[in-house]
């Protein structure tokens, strides 16, 4: 069996899955986060009075912190009285930041779980070595009433990324290589595995980037072996016992894909689908109106610190706006403490309240038809971000910064001191 | 005459002018804010092809600032397509509340008049400046021109004296003058601050009752410049500027005055700026959101003793606190002197510099029944959400203690200093 | 300009400000029908619908203070009323109506004299507002002559236009 199917199996009590069978497995942790009332209404229509266990649901406020309109005010307010009075110990309100990251930083996540949330880029958690899955919220409902809920056992793919990353190359460039190479159906139903010699010594952050992005492939998770770094990481959230499963040896995947990512190029994601991708050095001048870093795949410390790197001591494009949103208020803090935000701002980027921020639209960066928008988030459907007349780029942080600075879409390699490209 | 008389006489060429006299007057500083994309309709309207002093123009983003929607987006979309064709000031998303960022940039001295589709223009008398509020077809006209037309106000002197109280700041003062004096008392006319505890206050202190003269009904306001507002010009303006002084016979139209040595903090309670009562004897309820910012309370003094009051404390799990730095400028000052990081972890949400959620357009939108305590200068209904919310306006110290407390809370036994930097 | 102006009356307090007439979430809004459709949302829903009907706003003292949202006047503007009478206007608001050629007329009195859905009339060259319906007269400021010109020609802002 492979690690993924390990897992389902003990939580559904049972010594054996196999792929397409259907199980009834035990959920570690259910998140909601504020896109979704829908799931307080289906709890109560589905009978439900009192959530099954208090430790084991949490909420996070994130798509429309602080609330935009008098509508999503609502939305929180309902909310808040549903932890209230089922006294949830996991509360994630206006204040912290992104379900993906805030989760992981408060210790809730770990190899072996199963995590469900109410929200598509759960594959995240895949790079601790956890089963991560977004429902909607019928499903949540019924994992709030009962803990269970039911799985189809899915076909495991392999794709191993070997090699090493040149200067100015991200994570995210990766990812969007192997979107544009798979395409966005590759893995729909399907389970990703990803391993490598670039995978085994990856760092924290760049594990979740690719992750992430598993979904845009449609995967229903992501898994990645826990490294030393990962298991570091955990070490400091939290003191919870936790078992690594291993894939046996014989174990068969449905389809093998190998990349070599020596010569990667950056990469972007161009309008309007993820899997239409193109190295940044086959595209025609792409005037910049606004320019994005932050969000579950672009917000974290390293990906802030790639930015700051590239806009220390400059100043962006009069008529280009960078909006960075921070991940969550530890990665803010972290940004502040080692000067990156003071560089940011003082070359013209907007830093705003960690969340989700403009990624799809709901405010903080809303796009007018006809602009052009760089982003290191994840989709870039038309009116993601806002007017369906609007063109979104996929790209690195790095990306993005040096697209900011220049007002068109840039190589970030061309800032690379020291660094020939 | 009074100084505001000297200013319209000599931007309107003429020797003298009296209270009630219609005069065109030049226009030093003409100010469009980014909910006034009818600004361009009027220009148009008017047959405006050209602007007379580009150099006297500015547009200002601080409202919906990064855009919360695909209108807001597309409003600013044409208002910066209109800013570049014609060479005028642009402060976009990244700069901070209209007023405090014009201040900053050096675009205001003593003696100049400014008109802003902002009514809390009124704040440029701290600097000896007049600043009107005024709408779009005024702005255009005066775009047009370099001139419109003014009544030459009546003016009302209100002096106060004596000492404030530790914890007792500026915005409890300017809410006492308005439960005293009620809402309308300066319709159509001006008003002068004088006294001993107008002069001791910081440049920052005077603009809060500046801003706040508005909601008495001023069309301007006025404060006599000295060292401090020199001090403040200092490098930003670098051109030479003649100080107005008011003749010794001058005649106010009516004169009040106010003690301060035992005032109190005070609060406006829903759903009127001048229903003002003492902080004490307001019924306490639970406060679900605190916000500190803004044109009114968000200057560094401010985040300064909401720093000092939440430092090493902790928000009432049941509030938020939303805290929105009047501008870059002071954002960047805040993060250096440890203020953000302080309010951060007590659990605050810091946002881009803006108006925030002041008018209720995003970052913090009231739901029914909510209540807020703001540092902010309107309570009227449906100001910052839902009609249903309940606003009362405070001081930003009163504000901290009410976000650690979750009701309304005296924050006098909250600082650890006795007295006020 | 009629210098008669007869219509069923709509009345409001004290301090109806521009976040009544106009809340800030509206001022994206470009369009006239656009923001004469949340006129008054503030307070009342149902005042476009009430506006087809009723085209006389008579309030008490400081109507339309606060910003200087001129939404706020073509809100009314638009919904179709012919004018506001209040004791007293915020300044900015008095401004813009007069720039956008909305009739507002201050009266000590009027507001006592009315409750909502009776008829009024406003006789502007002898400065008198009659409760048509219980036949009761006061008095209101006369509109000085310099003003009644602005309105004649539609507001400041075609003043502005021919210069």
């Amino acid at each position: 069996m492979h690690a993924l199917e390990k897992i389902l199996a003990s939580h559904a009590e049972k010594d054996v899955v196999t792929t397409g069978e259907i199980i009834k497995a035990k959920v570690d942790l259910a998140e909601v986060n504020d896109l979704y009332l829908q799931t307080i209404y289906s709890f109560y229509e589905m009978g439900g009075k009192k959530v099954w266990d208090k430790n084991k649901i949490c909420f996070v406020f994130d798509h429309y912190a602080p609330a935009p309109t008098i509508k999503t005010a609502q939305i929180h307010k309902e909310m808040r009285e549903f932890v209230q009075k089922n006294n949830l110990t996991h509360h994630f309100d206006i204040n912290t930041g992104v379900c993906h990251q805030v989760m992981h930083e408060a210790g809730l996540v770990y190899p072996g779980m199963i995590l469900v949330a109410t929200d598509s880029h759960t594959t995240t958690h895949g790079a601790f070595g956890a089963f991560g899955t977004g429902v909607g919220a019928t499903d949540m409902a019924t994992i709030m009433i009962s803990g269970e809920l039911w799985f189809r056992v899915p076909e495991i793919v392999e794709i191993e990324i070997n090699g090493k990353l040149r200067p100015g190359v991200m994570a995210k460039d990766v990812i969007l290589y192997i979107l544009g190479k798979l395409g966005a159906d590759a893995c729909v139903y399907k389970a990703i595995e990803f391993c490598g010699t670039y995978i085994e010594d990856l760092d924290v952050a760049e594990r979740m980037v690719i992750c992430n992005m598993a979904v845009e492939m449609g995967a229903k998770t992501a898994y990645m072996v826990p490294n030393q770094k990962i298991l570091d990481y955990i070490k400091t959230r939290t003191n919870k016992e936790f078992e690594i499963y291993d894939t046996d040896e014989d174990f068969v995947f449905a389809e093998n894909f190998v990349f070599d990512i020596n010569n990667l190029t950056p990469q972007i994601a161009v309008p309007h689908s993820v899997d239409n991708v193109v190295s940044i050095d086959q595209l025609p001048e792409v005037r910049i109106d606004q320019a994005f870093i932050g969000a579950c795949t672009g917000g974290r410390l390293e990906d802030i610190q790639a930015a700051a790197e590239i806009l220390r001591g400059q100043k962006i494009n009069p008529r280009t706006r960078l909006v960075i949103i921070p991940a969550s208020n530890e990665v803010l803090l972290n940004a502040i403490k080692f000067g990156f935000i003071e560089d940011l701002i003082k070359a013209g980027a907007t830093l705003s309240t960690p969340g989700c921020g403009p990624c799809l639209g709901a405010h903080q960066g809303v796009i007018a038809e006809g602009e052009n928008c760089v982003t290191a988030s994840n989709r870039n459907f038309p009116g993601r971000m806002g007017s369906t007349g609007g063109s979104i780029y996929l790209a690195s942080p790095a990306t993005t910064a040096a697209s900011a600075l220049m007002g068109k879409l840039t190589d970030p390699r061309t800032f690379l001191k020291g660094e020939n490209i | 005459m009074h100084a505001i008389e000297k200013i319209f006489a000599q931007k309107a060429n003429v020797e003298r002018v009296k209270a009630g006299d219609r005069v065109w007057a030049d226009v030093d500083l003409t100010v469009n804010v980014d909910l006034y994309r009818t600004v361009l309709a009027e220009f148009e309207n008017l047959g405006g092809t050209k602007i007379k002093y580009p150099e006297r123009v500015a547009f200002t983003f601080s409202i919906n600032a990064p855009a919360p929607t695909i209108q807001s987006a597309s409003n600013e979309k044409d208002m910066r397509e209109f800013a570049y064709k014609h060479g005028i000031h642009l402060f976009d998303i990244n700069t901070g509340v209209v007023q405090q960022v014009l201040m900053e940039a050096g675009l205001v001295w003593p003696g100049t008049i400014s008109i802003a589709t902002d009514s809390h223009a009124t704040i440029l008398g701290a600097l000896g400046a007049v600043g009107m509020g005024v709408g779009a077809v005024d702005l255009a006209a005066s775009m047009i021109k370099g001139n419109i037309w003014f009544r030459v106000p009546e003016i009302i002197k209100i002096n106060i004296d004596g000492e404030l109280q530790p914890g007792v700041m500026a915005k409890d003062v300017i809410l006492k003058v308005l439960g005293e004096l009620k809402q309308d008392v300066a319709i159509y006319k001006a008003i002068e601050y004088t006294g001993s505890a107008v002069r001791n206050m910081s440049l920052s202190s005077r603009m809060v009752l500046c801003n706040m003269a508005v909601e008495l009904g001023a069309k301007t306001s006025y404060i006599q410049p000295d060292e401090k507002v020199i001090d403040f010009l200092g490098s930003r303006v670098t051109r030479t500027y003649e100080i107005p002084t008011t003749d010794p016979d001058f005649k106010y139209a009516e004169e009040y005055s106010l003690d301060v040595n035992q005032l109190v903090p005070q609060v406006a309670c829903p759903h009127n700026v001048d229903n003002v009562c003492d902080l004490d004897d307001v019924p306490k309820k639970p406060v679900n959101q605190c916000l500190i910012g803004t044109c009114t309370g968000g200057r560094l003094e401010d985040l300064a003793i909401a720093a000092e009051i939440l430092k090493g404390r902790k928000i009432n799990a049941k509030t938020r606190l939303i805290v929105i730095p009047a501008s870059k400028e002071i954002y960047l000052k805040a993060m250096e002197l440890g203020y953000l990081r302080d309010l951060i972890e007590a659990g605050a949400t810091v946002t881009n510099p803006g108006c925030g959620p002041c008018l209720g357009a995003h970052m913090g939108v009231l739901a029914p029944g909510e209540v807020c305590v703001t540092a902010s200068n309107r309570n009227f209904s449906g100001r910052m959400g839902s009609p249903q919310a309940e606003l009362y306006l405070a001081s930003p110290a009163t504000v901290a203690a009410t976000a650690i407390e979750g009701i309304l809370t005296n924050p006098r036994g909250y600082l650890k200093s006795q007295q006020r930097s | 300009m009629d210098m008669v102006i007869t219509g069923k009356v709509l009345v409001y307090d004290d301090n109806i400000d521009t976040d009544i007439i106009c809340p800030g979430r509206f001022l994206e809004l470009n369009e006239s029908k656009d923001i004469a459709n949340v006129a008054m949302s503030g307070i009342d829903s149902n005042f476009p619908e009430k506006a087809k009907t009723h085209s006389i706003i008579i309030a008490g003292k400081n109507f339309g203070c606060g910003s200087s949202r001129d939404h706020a006047v073509r809100a009314l503007k638009y919904s179709g009323l012919k004018a506001v009478i209040a004791q007293s206007f915020g300044r900015i608001f008095y401004r813009n109506a007069l720039n956008l050629g909305l009739l507002v007329i201050i009266s000590k009195d009027a507001r006592n004299i009315f409750n909502d859905g009776e008829s009024g009339k406003i006789d502007l060259t002898k400065g008198k507002i009659t409760n048509m319906d219980k036949i009761i007269t006061v008095d209101s400021d006369v509109i000085s002559e310099e003003e009644f010109k602005v309105y004649e020609q539609g507001g400041m802002i075609q003043i502005y236009k021919q210069n």
